[in-house]
């Protein structure tokens, strides 16, 4: 214990350099920026601050990607409490609560929430990887293809129960897992549903997708609005950012959801958009008034934004105890150990001790630059609401095609994203669950490439494979009873209705 | 009459579905008759093919109640009921896939201003004033953030075009 400690110290130490520590500042509110911007994301902001770590030695290198990181996940949710629009997948289930509480004139509250929640879960994560790292690092490595299966299953079947129809959701979530299919089969490599485009052989992106369902659909029906002579009452701003007793009010609610967070986050793979959407449904479950949820309540922001954090620092557990990255953050960090000759992993804690104190220390600044960047900023970006919808919403429909542009450069990404603009126009309107195709998307290939995996693994006896493996068979069986959950309810409702 | 939309509705997106899901079965069979000739491994059309089974009975699901209560509710209405076409929407959709596709011919950069100009003109905004700085501050805005700051390669258009939208680059 006090080798921790004392590795810490040396990692504050090192950067406690004012040029170190002014980066760190830097890099976090760039990827805070990053966030914000809808198109662009944190891993975008990774990808293209890369090559400047040639120059850099490993451990300034590595910090600076990491801190933002750390601060990239949570722009993301500024956009989804203030425009219903998410900065990238994993702040979709922010918009549940998050845009309702900012049209009732509670925005400074909700966007304080979400500041203080996605520090928060940051730092239940930065204090797993300094205390728990290897321990957890094992419990990632006996998770198979069964159970990641099983996990992406059950995130699946939280987003389906959370809609008012079942039959709806699970419509939603099954086109998104058909959309996932296009491209080259992970397989056998023939190309499938490409129709003869070659431009299809690569799949179709799912952040086009997700701008053009959530944002795109938002400004649609905005203008509908605007159109129809229906104008929205002025948002006004009021009341603190956060309340200490609120604060204590949902402790279990914190713990819960960095937990949930850290051990989705651990698992290579699986990431934060499931970890939010399960915490998202959990602090549901375990509220005192369940029916609140989706019409603008603070824990709906505090639960998702926690665990989403809580799960992108999570990704670097594996990394730096296994060398393997828990998502395509973390593999981009690996790649710049890389560059710089090293290959994290057990001995990393022996050989280099320094680069894991100092990204230590430097997760810990990044989340303090959420608290203060996040408590300044949002004061002067809640006033971002009170500007006209006429000047707001083409600002938002131009960085959406260029965010859309942004993802693969090319043209035909933004045609993607105006055409499910107009579907998830026709979703909204028809109570369809945008979330649930998104998520569908977004995991589609995690869930095909593991059910295959297990068919193969348990050739003779796939039900086992599945069903008797206790990790996997628990969450499977949670994944039903989450699924049915509803049918039932809508059936007793009924039921009682007729009687 | 929401009731009647919201099942005519269903009706619409379930026939929709299940034409889709045809339509990808078709082609998924001819990805299978490939895979049979010259892929050893497992079919790579397995699991769109469960996808889309799943696809057609949730559809059938929800479409064949929707549709029996929409006959009910034919029978039982006195008002005719009307298909309502959102001009406001339309026009928004229109002026996004002009903008894009004029991107590719006049660039960017010189079409964005003009975009936003006409959005806001479509939004019934008459402060021309206010129009044309917004218009102007956000493509200053593109051209910071895009071309300087990430370096992303925007269509530069063609002509004369091209040539003028090189000078922010």
């Amino acid at each position: 214990m006090a080798d921790i400690f004392s590795g810490v110290a040396q990692g504050f130490a090192a950067i406690s350099d004012p040029v170190v520590f002014l980066s760190i500042v830097a890099a976090s509110l760039f990827g805070i920026v990053f966030g914000v911007i809808p198109g662009l994301s944190a891993v975008m902001a990774l990808t293209l601050f890369i090559p400047f770590t040639f120059q850099m030695s490993t451990v300034m290198g590595v910090v600076l990607l990491s801190a933002m990181y750390a601060a990239g996940v949570f722009g993301g949710s500024m956009t989804a409490v203030l425009f219903n629009i998410p900065g990238a997948p994993e702040n979709a289930a922010t918009c549940f609560d998050g845009y309702p509480l900012a049209q009732s004139g509670k925005a400074t509250q909700a966007l304080g929430c979400a500041i203080f929640s996605s520090a928060l879960g940051g730092l239940f994560a930065t204090l797993s990887l300094m205390f728990f790292a290897p321990m957890l690092a094992n419990v990632a490595l006996s998770f198979g293809p069964p159970e990641f299966f099983a996990l992406c299953f059950l995130g699946l079947c939280v987003v389906i129960g959370l809609g008012s129809s079942v039959s709806k959701g699970v419509l939603s979530a099954l086109v998104g897992l058909l959309l996932a299919c296009v491209g080259v089969s992970p397989m056998s490599g023939a190309a499938r549903l490409t129709f003869g485009f070659p431009i299809l052989m690569s799949g179709i992106r799912y952040i086009p997708i997700m701008l053009g369902a959530f944002a795109i659909s938002e400004v649609f029906t905005r203008v509908i609005d605007i159109k129809q002579g229906r104008e929205y009452e002025k948002v006004t701003l009021s009341g603190k950012m956060m309340e200490w007793a609120e604060i204590l009010r949902m402790k279990w609610l914190y713990l819960r959801s960095a937990a949930i967070g850290i051990i989705i986050g651990m698992l290579p793979g699986a990431g934060a958009t499931i970890a939010s959407f399960l915490s998202y449904n959990e602090a549901q479950r375990w509220s005192k008034y369940p029916e609140k949820f989706g019409t603008g309540i603070i824990d709906g922001v505090a639960a998702p934004e926690t665990a989403n954090n809580a799960a992108s620092g999570a990704t670097l557990i594996p990394l730096f105890s296994l060398g393997i990255p828990g998502g395509p953050a973390a593999a981009i960090i690996l790649g710049a150990f890389e560059i710089h000759g090293l290959t994290p992993g057990p001995l990393l804690f022996f050989t280099n001790p320094e680069i894991p104190n100092t990204v230590l220390a430097a997760l810990f600044i990044a989340n303090l630059m959420i608290i203060v960047a996040g408590f300044y900023g949002a004061k002067y970006l809640v006033r971002v609401l009170m500007v006209p919808q006429y000047i707001i919403f083409p600002i938002i429909s131009t960085f959406c095609i260029l965010g859309a542009f942004a993802v693969g450069n090319n043209m035909f990404d933004v045609w993607v994203m105006l055409i499910f603009g107009l579907i998830g126009t026709f979703m909204r309107t028809n109570g369809y669950s945008i979330a649930g195709m998104v998520l569908g998307v977004v995991l589609g290939f995690l869930l095909e490439t593991n059910f295959i995996q297990t068919t193969v693994i348990f050739e003779k006896n796939i039900f086992a494979g599945f069903f008797l493996r206790p990790i996997s068979g628990t969450i499977l069986v949670l994944s039903f009873i989450s699924l049915f959950m509803p049918v039932y309810k809508q059936l007793k409702s009924l039921k009682k209705a007729k009687a | 009459m929401k009731e009647y939309k919201e099942m005519r509705n269903n009706v619409i997106a379930s026939f929709v579905l299940i034409v889709l899901s045809l339509v990808c079965f078709t082609q998924l069979q001819k990805v299978a008759a490939f895979e049979a000739k010259n892929v050893q491994s497992l079919s790579g059309t397995f699991w769109p093919t469960l996808v889309i089974i799943l696809i057609v009975f949730t559809s059938l699901c929800m479409g064949i109640p929707s549709l029996v209560k929409l006959m009910q509710l034919r029978k039982t209405m006195t008002e005719k009921p009307t298909f309502s076409f959102n001009f406001g929407m339309a026009m928004a959709f229109i002026i996004l896939v002009l903008y894009v596709f004029l991107a590719k011919y006049v660039g960017f950069i010189l079409i964005t201003p003009f975009f936003l100009f006409a959005f806001m003109y479509m939004l019934d905004t008459r402060r021309y004033l206010l129009m044309v700085s917004c218009s102007l501050l956000t493509t200053v805005a593109v051209v910071v953030l895009f071309i300087k700051v990430l370096y992303i390669p925007l269509p530069l258009g063609i002509g004369i075009f091209k040539s003028i939208n090189l000078l922010f680059f």
